[in-house]
């Protein structure tokens, strides 16, 4: 008999435990389901306005302010300025890309030098425009650009 | 041992085992249907929201009705709320009982011009003796092109004379004066491009001078450089070499002035640096010059000065003309369908021109 009510005892503390377990785990779905509801409720942005933008500060990010109405800068600054950039840019790039940029401007020496001499011509060209009439824009644009090609024909390759 | 006494104690046991298995099965049946009810609300609710995308796009596909905020009751139950604040992004909150879910999704119109290797809103010359031009797919002009020095063109398929809405694109009123395609209507969508994105993807300037831009990796990741003059014609942006020359980056550059892009080298394993200008957009090389870019120019696109061959692979798109001038060797233009298949770089998702493709893109349900 004493045999008799252990395994009672024990098929009693079984079923009872397994019956906890489904009604803890049924809970456990139930509350996930109710929370997947309430955090759409709360997560919902009610966007009232855009954020207000802030100015960056150039230099941060390695840009070079200049005034359109000053005179043109100088060979001397281009030559500075790209170099270091150059040599920033060298160390920082992937070897990739590098190698590819390499391959692209790998010029033929002759090539190179009347690429120079085109760039040279054109730079007296716009110095006597502008000697003329230093408020012709297009032409102090233009200069500048040669400017900047000759300092990248000396500092890049 | 008295028997009938153990017989008592089974029996409370028994009676004991039968009470509480009775309740739990009571309570566990009415959460499986508390459960259940949440399932089947919360599985109703996205439904919901998707029909409401459904209709809000088919509205504004067809009937060109932009979203309007509110809230719609569904005949068969459950609302769904529309918000519309970061248009084209339009997000969807279907309800019904305590259950809610959210999806969003972008509605753009897909420019026609994005079709085009090449669009011109007016002219396309090519100014030079020695020079040579290829231009691959489709190039779409609106006016005419000619080449009065002589030099050498190649076009895979050319069309002149045609129509406006497949060569330019007109900046939306994004201003709301009731007036489209003025200034403003430009600072509106540099504005909201630039706040259209996190503050660490942003680089906002202010100012009347002239910014040259040279790779730098303090510029890696960025998606938005707004270089914003006081006036048309302020705020010239120079990029030299490119922005970062790493891969996988996707930047747009805008500028109130023009801007002029000086030997491309941006070679990066996917990436492109993408321009937007209200006046010229201006490119030369010296060197062999590669990049990907979408550009787009309210006023001229200028090639100038190329000493080698140059190519550029995206799209180029100039409201008014477009001139190669002494360009001594190639230039080529290639077609990338990026755009075209919606993977538009940051700043073109606000031309949502009225002729363009309707897309239905990056739909998702959301969470936060």
């Amino acid at each position: 008999m004493k045999k008799h009510i252990m395994i009672i005892g024990f098929l009693a503390v079984l079923i009872f435990g397994i019956v906890l377990f489904s009604i803890l785990q049924t809970a456990r779905l139930n509350n996930e389901y109710a929370s997947l509801a309430v955090e759409h409720v709360r997560s919902v942005p009610v966007l009232t306005s855009r954020p207000a933008l802030v100015p960056s500060r150039p230099e941060d990010y390695g840009m070079v302010v200049s005034n359109s109405s000053t005179p043109v800068l100088t060979q001397g600054y281009w030559d500075d300025l790209i170099s270091r950039k150059v040599k920033n840019l060298k160390e920082n790039a992937p070897k990739e890309v590098l190698d590819k940029i390499n391959r692209n401007i790998k010029e033929d020496p002759v090539k190179l030098q009347e690429n120079l001499k085109q760039i040279e011509d054109n730079i007296n060209k716009y110095s006597a425009v502008l000697a003329k009439n230093p408020s012709d824009q297009q032409a102090k644009d233009r200069l500048e650009h040669f400017l900047i090609y000759k300092s990248i024909a000396r500092e890049l390759p | 041992m008295n028997n009938r006494g153990v017989a008592l104690i089974l029996s409370y046991m028994v009676m004991a085992t039968l009470t509480i298995l009775s309740s739990a099965f009571l309570l566990s049946s009415s959460t499986e249907g508390s459960a259940a009810r949440n399932y089947s609300n919360s599985s109703r609710a996205f439904w919901v929201a998707e029909a409401g995308m459904a209709k809000v796009y088919q509205n504004w596909r067809d009937n060109h009705v932009n979203p309007a905020d509110g809230t719609i009751s569904m005949p068969g139950g459950g609302t769904y709320t529309i918000n519309s604040a970061d248009f084209p992004v339009v997000k969807i909150t279907g309800t019904l009982g305590a259950s809610q879910r959210m999806i969003q999704a972008s509605f753009i119109r897909i420019p026609l011009a994005f079709d085009n290797t090449v669009s011109v809103g007016r002219n396309m010359t090519l100014n030079g003796l020695l020079c040579k031009v290829e231009a691959h797919d489709k190039t779409r002009i609106t006016g005419t092109f000619s080449k009065p020095w002589g030099g050498t063109a190649v076009f895979d398929d050319k069309q002149e004379g045609v129509s406006q809405d497949n060569t330019t694109l007109p900046i939306p009123d994004l201003n709301h004066n009731g007036t489209s395609d003025e200034f403003g209507d430009f600072v509106a969508l540099g504005q909201q491009t630039a706040g259209g994105y996190p503050a660490s993807e942003v680089v906002y300037i202010t100012s009347d001078a002239d910014v040259t831009i040279f790779p730098d990796t303090a510029l890696v990741g960025k998606k938005v450089i707004f270089v914003e003059g006081s006036a048309p014609g302020k705020g010239n942006v120079n990029i030299v070499f490119g922005s970062t020359w790493q891969d996988n980056q996707d930047l747009t550059v805008i500028s109130t002035g023009q801007i002029v892009y000086l030997q491309p080298l941006e070679t990066g394993a996917n990436s492109r640096l993408s321009t937007i200008s209200w006046g010229n957009y201006v490119e030369g090389a010296i060197f062999r010059s590669q990049h990907e870019s979408l550009i787009y120019s309210h006023a001229d696109a200028n090639f100038v000065d190329f000493l080698n061959w140059s190519e550029l692979t995206g799209n180029i798109i100039a409201n008014r003309d477009l001139t190669l001038l002494e360009v001594l060797t190639y230039q080529k233009f290639f077609y990338s369908n990026r755009a075209q298949n919606g993977d538009m770089p940051p700043g073109f998702e606000y031309f949502n021109v009225p002729s363009g493709t309707p897309k239905f893109v990056d739909w998702q349900e959301t969470k936060t």
